[in-house]
């Protein structure tokens, strides 16, 4: 063998390495947006991509994100056509977590406390939207889930989590049960800058 | 010492080893279970369970519930069948000749995943290029499709160098403290284009579907529109206006949440 198919040899199995890599970020990226797509995935997208400094990564955050919304909106429409949506189904959105100079904001990022919601056609007839909250524990992997109905105003949800937390907090109906999952420390925080 | 066996006529049974005959069978069973979803993805692509009803007369309410019903088993199982028709099948049936073998099977469905199945779909036509007889069309396929569930398996170049999805921060970067806030005060307040009406003409780069819509919609007055529209349609208009305001305030939303 000369040096010249060597080298070839060499050549094509770099090409090789290189297809088997792009197809490895294919995939990862398809599975993300897959993921994005889960009222979960969208929260944990819009997180990254809210707190994220790089141009470039914010670029693809923003572009993963914005695929996974479009493909629930998809999943969605295909739930309507057959005929299988439930009460208060509709695309799926994540909740920004508010002004980030605002100590709450601060505390559910630190808590790695994110929300969701589906605003659908309901919305525009009963006023009121599900929200998830999600909460990833520090292993990085246990997942805790709460469910919350917010008002809505001509079926549109705008509020960022912080708003969506503090509200709750003083529903007694709702209380309870978001103090569980929040936690001690958030509780404070956001008892701290309440009026008395 | 010789017994008379009933045969079909067809039958290589008389000429076949124990060895031969076990190849035989399971190439039946794999012709078998491939032609099942080859079925499945023609009955998928023309509809067909549209025009059937199930034991109680009822119409199937989508093509996996057909599949379920037809085939048995659980729901996961249909949804299997159902991503290896709409993901593998019908599309490779599409490159193929018409009478090539598909030769997937429901566990191949399984191992590759979507986005194994795009990946054969990717390298399908390469791989049947210059290929015209239907059995090493087959071949080829299969070929490429262990090729692919190796790659899968293998995990070569499974981490990128630079992954694009990172872990979810807990903490918020000083560079956004520093003010570059993407929700709540505006950092750039003086850049908001303060009047928007449909005086304000439109740059050529802001010409997309959304900025004529909502001119459209900004050039209208709501005493106006209301008086130009008769009872009848009324309600229904209504009803859309809601719908598209719900739309606009979402999109507004995106856009804030994603500048």
């Amino acid at each position: 063998m000369t040096t010249a198919d060597e080298l070839q040899k060499k050549l094509d199995e770099l090409a090789a390495v290189r297809r088997q890599r792009d197809l490895a970020r294919t995939r990862e990226r398809s599975a993300a947006i897959e993921y994005a797509a889960t009222p979960d995935g969208a929260a944990e997208m819009f997180r990254r991509y809210e707190l994220a400094t790089d141009p470039q990564q914010r670029a693809e955050l923003r572009d993963i994100y914005l695929c996974g919304l479009a493909a629930s909106t998809e999943e969605y429409q295909t739930r309507c056509s057959l005929g299988n949506d439930t009460a208060g189904d509709g695309p799926v959105e994540a909740i920004p977590a508010g002004d980030f100079t605002d100590p709450i904001a601060r505390a559910l990022i630190e808590h790695r406390i994110m929300g969701s919601v589906r605003c659908g056609p309901s919305a525009l007839t009963t006023g009121e939207v599900a929200v998830t909250l999600l909460k990833v524990l520090p292993d990085g992997e246990t997942r805790r889930r709460m469910k919350l109905k917010c008002p809505t105003e001509f079926g549109a949800f705008c509020d960022p989590l912080s708003k969506v937390v503090t509200d709750a907090l003083s529903d007694p109906k709702t209380a309870q049960r978001v103090k569980d999952f929040i936690g001690p420390a958030i509780v404070n925080t956001i008892q701290a800058g309440s009026p008395a | 010492m010789t017994a008379t066996i009933a045969l079909p006529d067809n039958s290589p049974v008389d000429t076949e080893t124990p060895q031969q005959r076990a190849q035989r069978r399971v190439e039946e069973l794999r012709r078998s279970a491939a032609g099942v979803l080859e079925v499945l993805a023609q009955i998928y692509l023309d509809e067909d369970w549209k025009y059937l009803t199930d034991d109680t007369g009822m119409p199937y309410t989508g093509f996996t519930s057909f599949v379920q019903h037809t085939l048995g088993g659980s729901a996961s199982n249909a949804r299997r069948y159902r991503q290896g028709v709409e993901t593998l099948v019908a599309p490779l049936q599409g490159i193929t000749a018409a009478d090539t073998r598909i030769p997937v099977t429901p566990n191949d469905i399984v191992q590759l995943g979507r986005s194994g199945a795009e990946a054969v779909l990717e390298a399908a036509p390469s791989a049947l290029a210059g290929i015209t007889d239907s059995a090493a069309q087959t071949k080829a396929l299969r070929g490429l499709l262990d090729d692919v569930i190796a790659e899968t398996k293998s995990g070569l170049g499974q981490v990128p160098d630079r992954s694009p999805i990172p872990e979810i921060p807990a903490t918020v970067p000083a560079a956004i403290e520093a003010g570059s806030d993407a929700w709540g005060s505006d950092p750039h307040p003086d850049e908001l284009v303060g009047d928007t009406g449909p005086d304000q003409p439109v740059t050529a780069d802001e010409r997309t579907a959304l900025n004529d819509a909502v001119q459209a919609v900004l050039a209208l007055d709501p005493a106006t529109s209301a008086g130009e529209i008769t009872a009848a349609h009324s309600t229904r208009l209504a009803g859309d206006c809601l719908s598209a305001a719900q739309r606009l305030a979402r999109i507004a939303q995106l856009l804030k949440a994603l500048r």
